[in-house]
């Protein structure tokens, strides 16, 4: 617990740690209470004498045919700031000019090419972006742990194989492995999306644990408690695998900002989230489609912004914790962040197992 | 070094390999089963037929057990024999001959400019660590590195600059500065991620070199502090740069997609992109392949490079780990 405190403390101290933890909570605010923000029905309604209360969540089955102008004299109702849903097409009568619409007072950042909401569908893409974000980088990162223990702890043939098969991922071009996966299942949802992104990306935290573990293995408690007679596998997950779990923090917490980056460059060129959800990789693929529109700039450029919030926030976080967690990390920004490859070793070579310093003597 | 050179060889390979496996089991994957391509996948728009599919799955071995088929596919790679596009049953091999000279035509320039940009950063950063101008350019790297590429494209197209944004040439021009024109931007969106990952990495290799010994005597005997920068800590700091040479290349290839995409060039990007609309397996592997080994062998070239600058590298390899 103390350790916790004085991590906290450490990130604390820099206002752009803090900057980064608020802008991560806003946004995850954002994709919770999206419908509170944007939906096409009220959220408190009170219609004929019956109160409805939350309609923007619960699907009532008398408000299945809710018109927003059919209420009477003495009914009111309790609007989100957006009155639209994120899939709310609007009926064929009242369209009046060309979609995508621009800004307009009833839709303030315009509309997409099928008449539905921008703004709407911004508010309910954070919750595609930060949902795979997150679910990916957790597939990511129990993977990685996994691995990377085994193969820092075991060594040998088991971290040859795994460091291989490491290397192999990371010398990919990444995005091209995704397209090729996706475009080989019958259908991507988001569920695949999270999934490959997931299995693909294990790699770069498996390399990060593993160097944790060749060093953890060599400290005196380890072999302390495998002089108490405990298993290996008993040593494994009671003292090395819980001493790694730092740098597993640290790259969860980027691997978030780069799942984001991939599920919206993945749904950006049609293979990721499925339309019609409402993703800010699709929404701007909807908007490229009309790129030389005027009217279709707001769906252009509007979810890149929050895309750009999203991966800055989770990316301060990372560097926070990094520092934070490791005493010894030089400096903010450090370039190891965006070091995904195998050269990582060349560049500064891991711990030797002899548990030696990395870094040859200066 | 000769003993290294094997081994950064055998490593490169053995890489190629797992590349080529991986894109072996994933075209493996496709839904090959004629039952399947009849119903629902036979209809999409540029899709194979059954006959084929099953042709170039047995051409291939994709049929066969995966040990099997993988090196019955090895030796028609060996053979330069990487199939016939389903789609317009040109040979795959003249399809990549045609994209990789746009692509490279884009990374290349494209490296070049990162590097070019970066070393003015990363210098200033490493002048005075924490000063107003480091933390200032270390803001900007940072936000540089978090903007999303797509986006990045689309608001310099969207962005009146009066560059072209559609193609390599104009209608019935192919002049040289034409060509350049309209590289302008895509090479702007390729670079600037570039930029940020190579000033960081010289501005920390920097801050490593100048808390070294010899940088202590260069300020000793009294020479200026630029010269100490410039002609001393820079030229060893340079040396390490040579390895992001090979590790920018996965995301240069990544980037090719969007890039290709939304400008129109008729790169490995958009040909990858565009047989995976269509299912057009022979492409996609001969595509995933190729960036594979291009990615291996950029690695292995900066690899050898660092180690002929820094005979250091060897002897670790040497002494042991791996």
């Amino acid at each position: 617990m103390a350790m916790i405190g004085r991590a906290w403390a450490r990130f604390a101290r820099k206002k752009r740690n803090l900057f980064g933890l608020g802008l991560a909570i806003a946004l995850a605010l954002l994709a919770i209470f999206a419908d509170f923000v944007a939906s096409s029905r009220p959220i408190v309604l009170r219609r004929g004498g019956r109160l409805y209360v939350f309609a923007n969540v619960i699907d009532y089955r008398d408000l299945r045919s809710f018109d927003a102008d059919g209420l009477g004299p003495g009914d009111w109702a309790l609007w989100p700031p957006c009155r639209h849903g994120p899939y709310q097409i609007p009926p064929l009568a009242s369209v009046t000019g060309p979609f995508p619409e621009p800004p307009s007072r009833r839709h303030p950042l315009g509309t997409d090419n099928a008449g539905r909401d921008t703004l709407a569908r911004l508010a309910h893409g954070a919750r595609v972006s930060l949902a795979v974000g997150v679910a990916a980088a957790l597939v990511q990162v129990v993977i990685g742990l996994l691995l990377g223990v085994l193969a820092g702890y075991l060594g040998g043939w088991t971290d040859r194989l795994i460091s291989r098969t490491a290397e192999v991922l990371l010398s990919f071009p990444l995005l091209l492995l995704l397209l090729a996966v996706q475009g080989v299942l019958d259908r991507t949802t988001l569920f695949s999306t999270m999934a490959v992104i997931g299995l693909t990306r294990w790699a770069d935290t498996s390399r990060l644990v593993r160097a944790e573990a060749l060093r953890v293995r060599e400290l005196p408690y380890v072999e302390a408690s495998r002089a108490l007679g405990s298993s290996g596998l008993r040593t494994l997950l009671r003292h090395v695998l819980p001493n790694c779990l730092s740098p597993a923090l640290v790259s969860v917490t980027f691997g978030v900002a780069s799942a984001i980056l991939l599920e919206s460059a993945l749904s950006f060129l049609g293979f990721g989230a499925p339309e019609p959800t409402a993703s800010w990789g699709l929404l701007m693929a909807d908007g490229f489609q009309d790129i030389l529109d005027p009217a279709a700039r707001p769906l252009v450029l509007a979810p890149g912004l929050l895309l750009f919030a999203a991966v800055t926030a989770f990316n301060l976080i990372g560097d926070g914790l990094r520092e934070a967690l490791d005493p010894r990390a030089q400096g903010a920004l450090d370039p190891s962040a965006f070091i995904t490859s195998a050269q990582k070793r060349v560049i500064s070579p891991a711990p030797k197992p002899d548990g030696g310093d990395p870094t040859p003597a200066a | 070094m000769k003993r290294f050179l094997a081994r950064r060889v055998l490593a490169m390979l053995a890489t190629a390999l797992g590349v080529t496996l991986v894109a072996f089991a994933v075209a493996r994957a496709a839904p090959g089963d004629p039952v399947a391509l009849q119903g629902d996948l036979g209809l999409r728009a540029g899709s194979a037929s059954v006959q084929q599919m099953r042709e170039y799955r047995r051409l291939m071995g994709l049929d066969e057990p995966i040990l099997a088929g993988y090196l019955r596919w090895l030796w028609h790679l060996f053979r330069g024999d990487l199939g016939t596009s389903f789609r317009d049953g040109r040979p795959v091999l003249s399809l990549l001959g045609e994209a990789l000279p746009v692509t490279l035509l884009l990374s290349i320039p494209s490296l070049l400019v990162g590097y070019v940009l970066a070393l003015p950063v990363g210098i200033a950063s490493a002048a005075r660590p924490g000063g107003w101008l480091d933390r200032a350019l270390s803001t900007l790297v940072f936000l540089l590195h978090s903007l999303p590429l797509q986006w990045v494209a689309l608001v310099l197209v969207v962005w009146p600059s009066g560059l072209p944004i559609q193609g390599l040439h104009s209608e019935g021009t192919s002049s040289f500065g034409d060509l350049l024109a309209h590289l302008v931007l895509p090479l702007a969106c390729l670079s600037y991620g570039s930029v940020a990952v190579i000033s960081r990495f010289l501005r920390s290799s920097m801050l490593e070199e100048m808390r070294q010994d010899y940088v202590r005597t260069a300020r000793a005997k009294g020479l200026s502090e630029s010269a100490v920068i410039l002609r001393h800590a820079l030229p060893n700091s340079l040396l390490s740069l040579i390895t992001l040479f090979g590790l920018t290349f996965p995301a240069l290839a990544s980037g090719a997609v969007i890039v290709e995409r939304i400008f129109g060039l008729p790169g490995m990007g958009k040909l990858t992109f565009e047989a995976v609309l269509g299912r057009d397996v022979p492409v996609v592997m001969g595509a995933v392949a190729l960036s594979g080994a291009a990615t291996a062998l950029g690695t292995l070239i900066s690899d050898l490079l660092y180690a002929a600058a820094d005979p250091r590298i060897s002897l670790e390899e040497r002494r042991g780990w791996r």
